[in-house]
């Protein structure tokens, strides 16, 4: 069995200390696992030898009483028929084997069987006479198997199908072959699994059924090992969705789906909820993506006029052509006209204020020259004076 | 405007050039004219192209995370380390803040156009700020609790009326945290190695009596359901639950209807309220009945608040049955279960004083090749539960292959929580494996992971010693020596013993290819120890001492690999200090150490030895046999033999 785990590179000294190790393991239906293996392995192999050892396990006592006077092949059949029983029962023993280790045990146990065989060995009686009232054939099987069933519960189940399994040939040995026999066997064993009474017997030979199977099989250990501790263990899988529900939301239809009252909670808890899954991030991506969360990069797609949510609707001629502004109120020529267009090629090459301030702050000449019109006008004309005056002095020089 | 205009046409042109040069090479086309379908614009966000990018990149295991800097010698190569690099990177982000915050100053400028508001420092808010309600708002947006309490006073004191909706948001505010600040959003390496600080923290009430919260749910007129919602559910999220479900009749009472959400918090905290199963699972019913009257759809929070109900039954087989039942019930509403629904059918099912149950199997059955994202703060539990119950509770590898492969589809491993959960499930995973699994297997996933995803803590290197020793895999033993040096495991006392024990029992076999440089490596790795415990460099020498036992393996290593200079010295140390050293070397390695003597031809050695021997009551008669036999002794020598074992023996 252990050679099958690694067949390749297992020496003697890792077996050995496999086997010494297994004590290790913390948990102890790993390591009775291993000996189960053992166990079934001498099985397969000495197939022979065991059913004679069978014949004295202490499971087959019940029908060693009665078979004196049953022919040759009765007995092999019955035997035959007992195997698989044999195994359910060391699974038993394994599973609470604490309890054999108690001394006084081993000795009230026997009381006990004893007590229980003589009993049932009269219920039998009484049951296959029943059955034989009854009817005859496979029916009457049915109906014996079936009062023992009603009458033992789970406390005989072993019996009974030893029982049961033995009767099977009732005809006369003579007109049967072994074949034959064993394919009665077969019928009888799947008998077993529709009475609703064993249901624990059942679950037991089918997992020795499997185990059997699946050492035919050459498969890898792995998996069997697995499925074989599922097996002993086995709890039945679970329904997810199948069990009865609750019945307090009876009407679906009529439940209202009612939005969360409180934003605020909800908007918190949904940035909890990210957070929970936020990681460190793991590549320059992630952390490129990280960074545009939090407001430090560009958001693609890019953008360069990103977040300028002030000027969004304001076109690019907006801020160069200025002169625009001017034409309402600014003379076509003259020095005013001069400072002005200086002032809007300034303006056109700042990036830092809004077309709108722009607008403004030439507006704002505008009402400063209209506040100062009478003393331009004086300026001016003094100026043309002056100039006047100074060609007259030209002249008249 | 001018490329906008123009590349309509610019487009129309290449399709025609497309157009006839296909028919140039289709004669028989002709003038058919092909239109080409322009598909539609997919808005995408502005992460979707990174992440886009970053799922091309993949986990490389071999290669460090990403967080670590790049070069060989900075890496950090065990848990502690790890922890230390990330997160003094951390205090390094922090430490740059804090001089930016005090000395605001400094650093007017403003580069960024449009200003970065991530790199401008915190506002302060003072008895003189300008605040107005947006102002509040904002900071209850970005939830900074303390600051929003400060301008929340400070609007008081300046007398702006202050809506009942503000008010309302900043109840939420403070039940929602407790009155306390989170911990910022930009920390993540502190909350990705904090939260196991927290698990201490579970289940004591938390809640603060009489304090903000409530006040300001006093003050609130007229209450309305939603100050109720906001105040119960803060109280349920902090363990108040008396309290929680006494408001919440009250609510009931007052005829306010409650929604859905609040519901689920006061369900969550019913078995603070409760003390047998029976009790809790009717009150939980009941609210559920209360919910139905009001025909309020329940959601998944409804699902596990009330699983995390039947989770705190005593009772395993009601616990079971009842959980199957919600189950159902939620099934039938058409209610996705989250992670977090099979977390808490873990912990219903799988428990250490109930019998063994298969239902991961069924779980994991329900759940494979699904990708999750998160719906609820327990969905980030599932993967280190699972794996735990793989390994304790059902003791199968591969299921637990199973577990992990589901944690690798798609964005799962997202959900695997922070570093302690994830420390977690690789132990759970690594133990099972080494218990189950030929070392060949173990080794392959041992090299996939360690030491860039997971570094085996000293528990767990001590269950892999186990499978070494057990396999007898003795040529492993360098590379584990020298990944627990770095993994800084060498001060466990347990760990060294087993090495020792390993190294001793499984003497090279020079037959075998893998074993050709062992005996020499064996030896490095005894001294290696025997170093680490003579001459411990900035630690403190009590943390590690020798014992006679472990003093004695290193000897006999030192022996076998043919070190007779080291072993001399090791056995000095052992003679000089046999009064501090607990315990003797055994026998076998004493002898070991007599036979290199002879081998060595150093009798006064052997003598000292023979004479520990005698001192510490060993037997002593074989090695004075074996220094009889091996020496040719002088005078000297033989009478301090015959001194030390008496006459006669050495006679024969």
């Amino acid at each position: 069995m252990l050679k099958l785990r690694a067949p390749t590179s297992l020496s003697i000294r890792v077996l050995a200390s496999r086997i010494a190790g297994v004590r290790n393991f913390s948990k102890d239906y790993d390591s009775s696992d291993d000996e189960r293996e053992i166990k079934s392995k001498e099985k397969k192999l000495n197939t022979k030898k065991k059913i004679e050892s069978q014949s004295t396990s202490p499971q087959s006592k019940p029908t060693d009483t009665d078979t004196v006077e049953e022919p040759a092949i009765n007995r092999l059949n019955r035997l035959l028929a007992s195997m698989p029983t044999e195994d359910s029962f060391s699974f038993a023993n394994k599973k609470n084997n604490f309890t054999l280790a108690r001394p006084g045990d081993a000795h009230k146990k026997r009381k006990e069987e004893l007590k229980r065989e003589t009993a049932s060995k009269d219920i039998f009686v009484a049951a296959k006479r029943v059955a034989s009232l009854a009817s005859d054939g496979e029916q009457n099987q049915q109906i014996e198997s079936e009062l023992l069933a009603k009458l033992l519960g789970h406390s005989k189940d072993e019996g009974v199908i030893d029982k049961s399994n033995s009767d099977t040939p009732t005809k006369p040995a003579a007109e049967m072959s072994l074949s034959e026999l064993i394919v009665g066997m077969k019928i009888d064993r799947s008998q077993a699994p529709q009475e609703q009474s064993r249901g624990e017997f059942v679950r037991r030979s089918i997992a020795a059924k499997a185990q059997q199977q699946q050492l035919k099989q050459g498969q890898s250990f792995g998996v069997r090992k697995e499925r074989k501790r599922e097996a002993a263990t086995y709890t039945g899988s679970v329904n997810l969705f199948g069990s009865e529900p609750m019945g307090i939301f009876k009407n679906a239809a009529e439940l209202r789906d009612v939005p969360d009252i409180l934003s605020t909670w909800a908007h918190l808890q949904q940035n909890e909820l990210k957070l929970l899954v936020t990681h460190p991030p793991a590549n320059y991506f992630e952390k490129l993506a990280l960074w545009t969360e939090q407001g430090k990069v560009w958001r693609f797609p890019i953008d360069n006029e990103q977040d300028l949510t002030e000027e969004v609707d304001v076109d690019f001629s907006e801020h160069i052509f200025l002169e625009q502004h001017l034409e309402s109120w600014c003379p076509d020529k003259g020095p005013i006209r001069h400072y002005m267009e200086l002032v809007c090629v300034g303006l056109s090459k700042n990036p830092y204020i809004t077309a709108k301030d722009k607008k403004e702050h030439i507006l704002w000449y505008r009402d400063y020259f209209e506040s100062k019109k009478d003393l331009l006008r004086d300026l001016i004309a003094q100026e043309k004076d002056g100039k006047t005056s100074g060609e007259q002095k030209k002249i008249n020089a | 405007m001018y490329l906008t205009s123009r590349l309509p046409r610019l487009y129309v042109r290449t399709a025609q050039f497309l157009g006839t040069s296909t028919s140039r090479f289709n004669s028989n086309a002709g003038a058919v004219e092909e239109r080409i379908e322009i598909p539609n614009r997919i808005q995408r966000s502005p992460t979707d192209i990174l992440n886009a990018l970053a799922s091309t990149v993949g986990r490389d295991p071999t290669a460090p995370h990403y967080k670590y800097h790049d070069d060989p010698y900075l890496i950090p190569m065990s848990n502690v380390g790890k922890r230390t690099f990330a997160m003094s990177q951390e205090a390094g982000r922090k430490a740059a803040k804090y001089i930016r915050d005090e000395h605001r100053d400094v650093f007017m400028h403003q580069e960024a156009q449009p200003p970065i508001e991530a790199f401008a420092p915190k506002m302060i808010f003072t008895e003189d700020s300008e605040v107005n309600t947006d102002t509040l708002h904002l900071l209850i947006r970005n939830s900074q609790v303390t600051d929003a309490v400060i301008v929340y006073n400070l609007l008081k004191q300046k007398g702006v009326e202050i809506s009942n909706d503000s008010k309302q948001e900043i109840l939420e505010l403070i039940c929602f945290y407790n009155n306390e600040e989170p911990l910022p959003e930009e920390l993540i390496e502190e909350r990705w190695f904090k939260a196991n600080a927290d698990a201490r923290e579970r289940n004591r009430k938390t809640w603060k009596d009489g304090e903000l919260a409530e006040q300001l749910f006093q003050e609130l007129e007229p209450k309305t359901a939603r100050s109720y919602a906001a105040i119960i559910r803060g109280m349920s999220k902090y363990f108040q639950a008396e309290r929680a479900y006494a408001l919440l009749q009250e609510a009931t009472e007052k005829q306010f209807e409650l929604d859905t959400q609040t519901f689920n918090a006061v369900i969550s905290v019913s078995n603070f309220l409760k003390e047998t199963a029976d009790q809790r699972w009717e009150l939980c019913r009941d609210l559920l009945q209360q919910m139905a009257h009001q025909q309020l759809r329940p959601n998944l929070g409804t699902l596990n608040a009330a699983l995390e109900v039947v989770s705190t039954f005593g009772n395993f087989k009601l616990a079971r049955s009842s959980a199957l039942k919600v189950l159902a019930e939620f099934k039938q509403l058409g209610i996705e279960p989250s992670l977090g629904t099979y977390y808490y059918l873990l912990i219903i099912f799988c428990r250490d004083r109930a019998p063994v149950s298969h239902i991961i199997v069924d779980i994991l059955h329900e759940l494979k090749g699904r990708e999750f994202t998160i719906q609820h703060p327990k969905d980030t539990f599932f993967f280190a539960t699972a794996m735990d119950v793989c390994r304790n509770h059902l003791h199968d590898k591969t299921l637990a292959r199973n577990v992990d492969e589901l944690l690798h589809t798609g964005n799962n491993y997202d959900l695997i929580g922070d570093t302690y959960k994830e420390a977690v499930y690789y132990r759970h995973f690594f133990a099972l494996l080494c218990q189950t699994e030929p070392i060949d297997e173990f080794m392959k996933v041992y090299d996939l992971l360690v030491p860039n995803v997971y570094i085996p803590e000293p528990g767990i290197m001590e269950e892999i010693l186990k499978a070494v020793e057990m396999n007898g895999a003795v040529e492993l033993m360098p590379r584990f020596w020298s990944d627990m040096v770095i993994f800084d495991h060498t001060n466990r006392e347990s760990l060294l013993t087993r090495t020792l024990q390993i190294l001793i029992d499984n003497p090279p076999n020079n037959d075998l290819p893998a074993h050709q440089s062992l005996p020499e490596q064996v030896g490095k790795i005894a001294l290696d120890i025997y170093q680490k415990i003579a001459d411990p460099e900035g630690r403190r020498p009590k943390d590690l001492q020798f014992s006679g036992k472990m003093i004695g393996d290193i000897l006999a290593l030192l022996v076998r690999s043919g070190n007779f200079e080291k072993a001399n010295e090791v056995f000095t140390h052992i003679d000089k200090n046999q009064h501090r050293i607990p315990g003797t070397p055994s026998e076998n390695c004493l002898q070991e150490y007599v036979n290199a003597c002879i081998e060595n031809k150093a009798p006064t050695q052997a003598i000292v030895c023979l004479q520990y021997a005698v001192e510490n009551n060993m037997d002593a008669q074989p090695i004075a046999e074996s220094i009889n036999a091996g020496f040719t002794l002088n005078e000297v020598h033989l009478s301090k033999v015959k001194s030390l074992v008496g006459e006669n023996l050495v006679g024969k």
